[in-house]
């Protein structure tokens, strides 16, 4: 049950009220007892703060956070699989992983405690975003490996919701399940829930007044005001974004409540700060600049100052839902390279890195990403490289088919592949441009 | 017994089918059979020409994707059923025929089929002992 309950909504844990003061003292604590297990436990990060020169003692205020080396995605994949974990493989409960290049994910793990923090901080995420115990919630997130999926799952059974777990695709069968079993809550990502408007209405079905849908939790990818607005006509729901990512449990890191005032991070388990990607400087309140944050409660796999890459800002002024945590505004963009094509996070090395092991291709390639309706269309160009393919057209279509298939096995991507003809892709001298958004254009 | 055709990765796209013709005039090279047939974004054209080696050369120099392909000509009889006889022959043996196409070699002259088989060794030879005029001479 929802801790404290007033005209404005639920509130699920009492934390999320806490004063600036009350929030900081524990955020302290915390932190002592995170960088101290990380430093006994995972012989990486002893090595990271001992050539950094410090201590877990040195810890003495929240001040002192900033002394401590960032992690990014790589340590993870230089201590791949379990070279970050803290805790022994008897005491991990679960593992998700996700996508890298060519067999090498980004892999994390919980332990029992682990899962019930998470599943605690997903069910204040579903709470804000206006969901309880009456709902029926729809999973339109792939599950498996990913943490969407299950992440919500978990929260939403927290707070008492019946949990629909359809995965994604299969749009008219989505349909027909919200219809029959009166689906209240909607979880997917923004371009998909406006594509599965668009097919209830080619079946006949207005979503907004045939339906019984009033929520829907947006995530897996950015949105705009614009697409929000237009999910929200169209579905006659209210929607709200919320962010996370499996390096930090997943989803539960933050969300949106329904003052829609930006993002309310759990403080009570992460510390958030905003650094200059460029130096690496901690800016002010208020500033924008790339997301840095440090969980406080994982104890299976304790990361310290991680990078997130995406760019926002924190905000501390009182939110009028009740709630005194520090919010984030809407992810402004990424301050790496890194796609996110319909809800995978994808980078160019990636599929660069899948191209190159194909033998017959060169090593040039060129990614075009456009919009077809609502969702993401990803087309590859390939250069041909090896006349011996020309022996039979079959020969020509396997290589593609093979293109396409290590894309979808390797990155979980569905992309259109195309050959073409050697050179005849653009050659750069200096830094290569080889994604083309079209996303953004009309 | 094979004889050498020019095989060329052809994108779909306006212009290129001239690119590549205008590239074989440039350098006097002679077309005698040209195929290309509608396929979605690309397609391989096949073409029997008069210096198949430099015409590789030149194409591959100018960002063709080119190479020499082995394929058997066979003249038929000009008479019903003689098609057949071919293929009947061709499919008895197990082989399957990864495309063909049929050209007149001079003017008034009887047409030449020129096809390819998985298994194109074989081929000429199955045919030659049936009583098939297989074309043994360079274009």
């Amino acid at each position: 049950m929802a801790e404290i309950i007033n005209q404005n909504g639920r509130i699920w844990n009492r934390n999320e009220t806490l004063d600036r003061q009350q929030i900081r003292a524990i955020q302290l604590e915390k932190l002592q007892w995170t960088v101290k297990h990380a430093y006994e436990k995972v012989p990486y990060y002893k090595a990271k703060l001992d050539s950094a020169g410090i201590r877990p003692t040195d810890i003495r205020s929240l001040a002192d956070l900033e002394k401590i080396p960032f992690t990014v995605k790589d340590d993870f994949r230089k201590n791949y699989p379990f070279g970050l974990f803290a805790v022994p493989g008897s005491e991990v409960v679960r593992y998700h992983a996700s996508s890298g290049t060519t067999g090498k994910p980004t892999v994390v793990g919980y332990t029992k405690k682990d899962m019930a923090v998470w599943r605690e901080l997903v069910a204040r995420i579903v709470t804000m975003a206006g969901v309880c115990e009456q709902d029926i919630a729809q999973i339109a997130f792939g599950y498996g490996l990913f943490t969407g999926a299950l992440g919500l799952t978990h929260g939403l059974e927290e707070v008492g919701a019946a949990v629909i777990p359809m995965s994604s695709g299969n749009t008219q069968k989505q349909i027909m399940f919200m219809q029959d079993f009166g689906t209240t809550a909607l979880i997917s990502t923004p371009s998909y829930a406006l594509h599965m408007a668009e097919i209830a209405c080619e079946m006949g079905i207005d979503p907004a007044s045939d339906l019984k849908l009033k929520w829907a939790l947006l995530g897996g990818e950015g949105s705009t005001e614009a697409m929000r607005t237009e999910i929200n006509r169209t579905w006659g729901i209210f929607a709200t974004e919320n962010y996370g990512m499996s390096e930090l449990f997943g989803p539960g890191l933050s969300g949106e409540c329904q003052a829609l005032s930006g993002m309310h991070i759990n403080e009570d388990h992460y510390i958030a700060e905003i650094i200059d990607p460029k130096t690496g400087e901690v800016l002010p309140e208020g500033s924008l600049g790339e997301l840095v944050i440090t969980p406080l409660s994982k104890e299976a796999l304790p990361v310290l100052r991680y990078r997130t890459k995406d760019i926002t800002s924190l905000h501390t002024e009182i939110c009028t839902c009740g709630r005194t945590t520090a919010r984030m505004s809407k992810i402004s963009g990424r301050s790496d390279d890194m796609l996110i094509l319909g809800g995978v996070n994808v980078f160019p090395s990636q599929i660069e890195s899948v191209i190159l092991c194909i033998e017959g291709l060169g090593p040039h390639y060129q990614i075009k990403i456009f919009k077809k309706g609502y969702l993401d269309k990803i087309e590859v160009d390939v250069e041909l490289a090896d006349a011996n393919m020309l022996e039979s057209f079959v020969m020509l279509e396997q290589l593609r088919g093979h293109v396409c298939n290590q894309l979808r096995s390797v990155l979980g991507i569905d992309a259109q592949v195309n050959l073409v003809e050697p050179r005849s892709l653009t050659r750069f001298e200096g830094k290569a441009k080889r994604v083309i958004d079209m996303r953004g254009e009309e | 017994m094979l004889i050498r055709q020019l095989s060329v990765f052809m994108p779909n796209q306006k212009g290129h089918l001239a690119r590549f013709t205008g590239l074989l005039k440039d350098h006097a090279i002679d077309i005698r059979a040209l195929v290309c047939f509608d396929t979605a974004e690309y397609g391989i054209l096949r073409a029997i020409v008069s210096d198949p080696e430099r015409a590789v050369e030149i194409l591959t120099e100018e960002g063709f994707v080119a190479k020499i392909s082995q394929v058997l000509a066979v003249e038929p009889e000009d008479r019903t059923g003689s098609l057949h006889e071919i293929f009947r022959l061709i499919a008895d043996a197990g082989q399957n025929v990864d495309y063909m196409y049929s050209f007149v070699p001079t003017q008034g002259a009887m047409p030449y089929f020129v096809i390819k088989t998985d298994d194109i060794e074989k081929t000429g030879p199955l045919l030659k002992a049936a009583g098939v005029k297989v074309i043994d001479l360079e274009l």
